[in-house]
């Protein structure tokens, strides 16, 4: 249960760490891109990032 | 990678080695984002407002392509390459260099084996966003969360790492299909936005 929790927290922290990233530099930095792109390209990069526990 | 370091951080401070490796990552991320933005600044300054309709051509093109693999649709051989971290690092570099290096070499996400092929539409978005900021954390974020998830099994695990290899290894068919089918998603908000 604990280590449930635990890993929860840390899923949970990179996600938050992630989203603010992406709001930080789609809201602050105004890409050329836009910001909804940059969102969800982060948002893949927290989703790629997180599945790859397995790699080498 | 979890089946590495687990049994490493036993030798030293556990928490201070995760945390090495998630450092280890997010400089690694961080590093390859600087670099592409400055490729990115360079290919903006040649292209001007026409690097943006390259980005959501090439970018969703290649999430296409990427989410079909990664989902079994379609069946090619994946683009990748056999280099994994180096199991000799922490005894040739020390031990928590070591354990910073591998999290610096996963962090830079195209060096080591790709597991996935919508992770080599990351770099290639990097680039073609022009924007440094927009790099960095396209590919920080990559670093810090791949690092995260080794030191979310390792912590998960106990003691038991080769349960915990097992275990991770039931699930990378499932997590493909998650990582592809986000790519799906990701293409149609690109266009659309």
């Amino acid at each position: 249960m604990a280590n449930t929790a635990r890993l929860s927290g840390l899923v949970g922290l990179a996600a938050l760490a992630g989203l603010a990233a992406a709001v930080l530099v789609g809201g602050a930095a105004e890409p050329a891109i836009g910001a909804l792109p940059v969102f969800v390209l982060v948002s893949l990069s927290l989703v790629v990032g997180l599945s790859t526990a397995a790699s080498p | 990678m979890v089946g590495q370091i687990g049994p490493l951080v036993q030798v030293g401070r556990k928490r201070t080695a995760l945390a090495l490796h998630v450092v280890g990552g997010l400089a690694g991320g961080a590093v390859i984002g600087v670099v592409l933005g400055f490729g990115g600044l360079l290919l903006r300054a040649a292209l001007g407002g026409t690097l943006d309709t390259v980005f959501v051509v090439v970018v969703t093109a290649a999430l296409l392509y990427a989410a079909a693999v990664d989902l079994g649709v379609l069946r090619l051989s994946p683009v990748t390459w056999e280099r994994q971290t180096p199991g000799s690092w922490p005894c040739s570099l020390g031990h928590y260099p070591g354990i910073f290096g591998w999290g610096f070499d996963l962090g830079l996400g195209i060096t080591t084996r790709i597991p996935y092929q919508s992770l080599l539409v990351l770099p290639l978005a990097a680039l073609l966003s022009g924007d440094l900021a927009t790099a960095v954390a396209i590919t920080a974020v990559y670093g810090a969360s791949r690092a995260l998830a080794v030191v979310a099994a390792v912590s998960a695990a106990g003691d038991d790492y080769a349960a915990a290899c097992d275990a991770i290894q039931t699930r990378v068919l499932p997590l493909k299909r998650l990582v592809g089918a986000t790519g799906l998603v990701i293409a149609a908000l690109i266009v659309i936005s």
